[in-house]
């Protein structure tokens, strides 16, 4: 039986009164000016320690008493049984808390790594045709305002790609849509092509004027095609809001500018992953349609030239693309 | 009406006249522990723990602040919070995903919203307050739910349409209803701040707004002179090299900390006004905030929340509650302890229902 001393709250007056509690043999009394309670230790309710604050201890009548923040109310307490939690003893333990910071980064990582690849790729696999289509239809509307024009290519140019795309030994039960290969002409885009999770799949002119021959277009046909076989639109949509939401909930209420930062970071790599998916798809394919997968490699290198000084693929992490040279090397090795 | 029986001697400390400043005993390594704990077991429950999470929080923050030798105390049942949170998801999940179905459907969605945010908010506020005690007295709000689309909805769209010159106004009127219809016991808030209080306080973010704008051109002239004498050749800001990133850069730079700025300022400055212009029966408060030293913890917790990868926050939270707590004082008429609870059967005659299915527990 321990006695210590507590303020009594009766819940209906600001004023505090001065008691002293007795715990021990299964029940808690509580004695002062007017005041005299007698409970047994099942009917008490105790809040778990909490920072330094005092221990409540609440009677069934809805009043509590605050006991000391000491180690004696601690040593009274567990004796009786009313020990801390799970939670508590494990905020209190530093083994725990150093536990928790490492378990946590285990966690960010594992879901980064491996749980919202995973989830996305569940989700979009599940997701109906029609609102990819709709959402590639308000994209393709976008960029026809302000960055496509008219093709420059002949018709009979046009024919004979598209002719040449059909052949192309695409997965045929991917449940993916057939693919629409439109052809338009891009002064702000230059040499470029990309694809839509409806099948529209966009080359610029410059992009099949850059190419020395057809094998080199439909190379490039072919890694588009796996973003939309393998649903990368939809896939970096939802792994990027995961992450975005991720993000925002760890950092709190912090500057929305300072939250996009690490969730730009973040989800660039998720897109240099997709990127190399989509090569090492357009290697598959090409090699089954009877062209070399070096032919993916050639424009790349073309490609390459093109450029001068910095670009953003040279940033390593920040960048939305792997780097040209280890594209190229990824497939010259695939032969 | 049941009244404190005479037959019990309240012994009471002697009574305070004198003003008295409230007190925040937390400490950040304390609340570290608290917080990785909860982070950790909401993440591992993929989010289901965070009711009981934002209740230890709430508990740690309450019980930590203390006014007159006593603490606050946060009393949320955590199901009625993880009822309320799974709503929120559904609701706020919906407007999201209906924006990728169509413009329609979104603008659909965002009406439901706006329709039944106020609502919402009303008993987020109620909930909030009949939860958080203070020497075992609840708090109550009892704002009707008409006042909250007036302040929540119609203000808004008022404000919205004068190009956000009733600004000030609506902001005044969301403090006054929350204010205003607040009590602690028997006893009741009053709010009578003035209106140019708060256009005071958004006139000085005006003009520090445009200050910092200035200063912000003036900076980005001189690191765009500076990059294109370093990289040679006029930088094209469409060409997506290390310039590029620079710039970006500083802008980001330049924005979040005029950010913090303009925000710690109408924070103080409203929030002085508002309290100092709060009384609670006879008691009244004094609400001393700084916007400098405000700015100064605002802008140093950011920095440190960034070199830590987020670890810091516990600390940031604890600084700032501990400099509120003691910039705020309350100036009391007569004995504290006289306060006293409402009376058991009007209980219901407020309106506070004794058991809801689910609170709504909005952060506000």
């Amino acid at each position: 039986m321990t006695t210590v001393p507590a303020r009594y709250f009766d819940g209906r007056q600001a004023a505090w009164r001065e008691v002293s509690v007795a715990i021990g043999g299964e029940r808690v009394s509580v004695s002062g000016p007017g005041v005299e309670v007698d409970e047994p230790i099942g009917a008490v309710v105790v809040s778990g320690p909490l920072g330094r604050t005092g221990r409540r201890l609440g009677l069934s009548d809805g009043t509590y008493c605050e006991l000391a923040a000491t180690a004696e109310v601690d040593r009274a307490l567990a004796a009786a049984g009313l020990d801390a939690g799970f939670v508590a003893r494990w905020e209190r333990s530093r083994a725990g808390v150093i536990g928790a910071v490492v378990l946590l980064i285990v966690l960010f990582v594992a879901l980064y790594r491996f749980g919202i690849p995973a989830l996305a790729d569940e989700v979009a696999g599940r997701m109906p045709q029609a609102v990819a289509d709709q959402l590639s239809r308000e994209v393709m509307d976008l960029y026809e305002q302000h960055l496509l024009g008219q093709t420059a290519l002949d018709a009979e140019r046009q024919e004979t790609l598209a002719r040449a795309t059909a052949n192309l030994a695409l997965p045929r039960d991917s449940g993916a849509p057939a693919l629409a290969v439109l052809f338009r002409s891009s002064e702000r885009l230059g040499a470029n092509a990309f694809a839509l999770p409806s099948g529209v799949v966009v080359v610029t002119d410059d992009l099949v004027s850059l190419a020395a021959n057809d094998e080199e277009v439909l190379a490039i046909i072919a890694h588009e095609a796996g973003h939309v076989h393998r649903r990368h639109g939809l896939r970096k949509l939802l792994q990027s809001s995961a992450i975005g939401f991720l993000v925002g909930w760890y950092l709190g209420d912090l500057n929305l500018v300072v939250a996009l930062a690490p969730t730009a970071l973040l989800t660039a790599k998720y897109s240099r992953d997709l990127e190399r998916e989509a090569d090492d798809f357009a290697a598959e394919v090409l090699r089954a349609s009877a062209i070399a997968p070096g032919r993916l490699a050639d424009i790349l290198e073309r490609f390459d030239g093109t450029r001068a000084g910095l670009s953003a693929e040279d940033l390593g992490y920040i960048s939305s693309h792997p780097t040209t040279t280890e594209r190229i090397e990824r497939l010259r090795q695939q032969r | 009406m049941i009244d404190v029986p005479a037959a019990e001697p309240a012994v009471t400390p002697p009574p305070r006249p004198e003003p008295v400043t409230l007190e925040f005993t937390g400490t950040g390594p304390e609340y570290f522990r608290i917080w990785i704990v909860n982070v950790t077991l909401t993440v591992v429950t993929l989010g289901v723990y965070s009711a009981w999470a934002k209740v230890r929080r709430q508990q740690f923050f309450a019980r930590h602040t203390r006014l007159a030798d006593a603490g606050f105390d946060y009393h949320g049942p955590p199901m009625a919070i993880l009822r309320g949170r799974a709503v929120a998801v559904v609701l706020f999940g919906g407007y999201s995903l209906a924006g990728y179905w169509s413009p329609l459907a979104a603008l659909i969605a965002f009406g439901v919203l706006a329709a039944v945010m106020p609502w919402l908010l009303c008993r987020s506020l109620r909930f909030r307050a009949r939860n958080t005690s203070y020497r075992g007295l609840r708090f109550r709000f009892e704002g009707r739910a008409q006042g909250a689309y007036g302040v929540f909805l119609g203000l808004p769209l008022a404000a919205f349409f004068t190009l956000m010159l009733l600004g000030p106004y609506w902001h005044h009127q969301m403090r006054r209803y929350q204010h205003d219809n607040a009590g602690l016991g028997r006893a009741r808030f009053t709010f009578h701040a003035p209106v140019w209080g708060f256009y005071s306080a958004y006139l000085q973010a005006f003009v520090l707004v445009w200050v910092y704008l200035i200063t912000a051109a003036v900076v980005l002239g001189i690191a765009g002179g500076l990059l294109s004498f370093w990289f040679g050749g006029p930088a094209d800001p469409l060409e997506r090299g290390l310039p590029f990133y620079v710039i970006v850069a500083t802008v980001a730079v330049i924005y979040v900390t005029g950010f913090v700025a303009v925000q710690s300022l109408v924070s103080a400055r409203v929030q002085n006004v508002a309290w100092t212009h709060t009384m609670l029966d006879g008691h009244r408060f004094v609400y001393r905030l700084s916007f400098r030293r405000l700015f100064a913890i605002r802008l140093t917790n950011l920095l440190a929340i960034i070199a830590t990868l987020g670890l810091f926050r516990p600390f940031a939270q604890v600084r700032l509650a501990r400099y509120f707590a003691s910039t705020f004082t309350l100036v009391p008429a007569g004995p504290i302890e006289d306060i006293r609870a409402v009376p058991v059967e009007d209980i219901g005659a407020v309106g506070e229902e004794a058991a809801d299915l689910f609170d709504f527990d909005i952060a506000l």
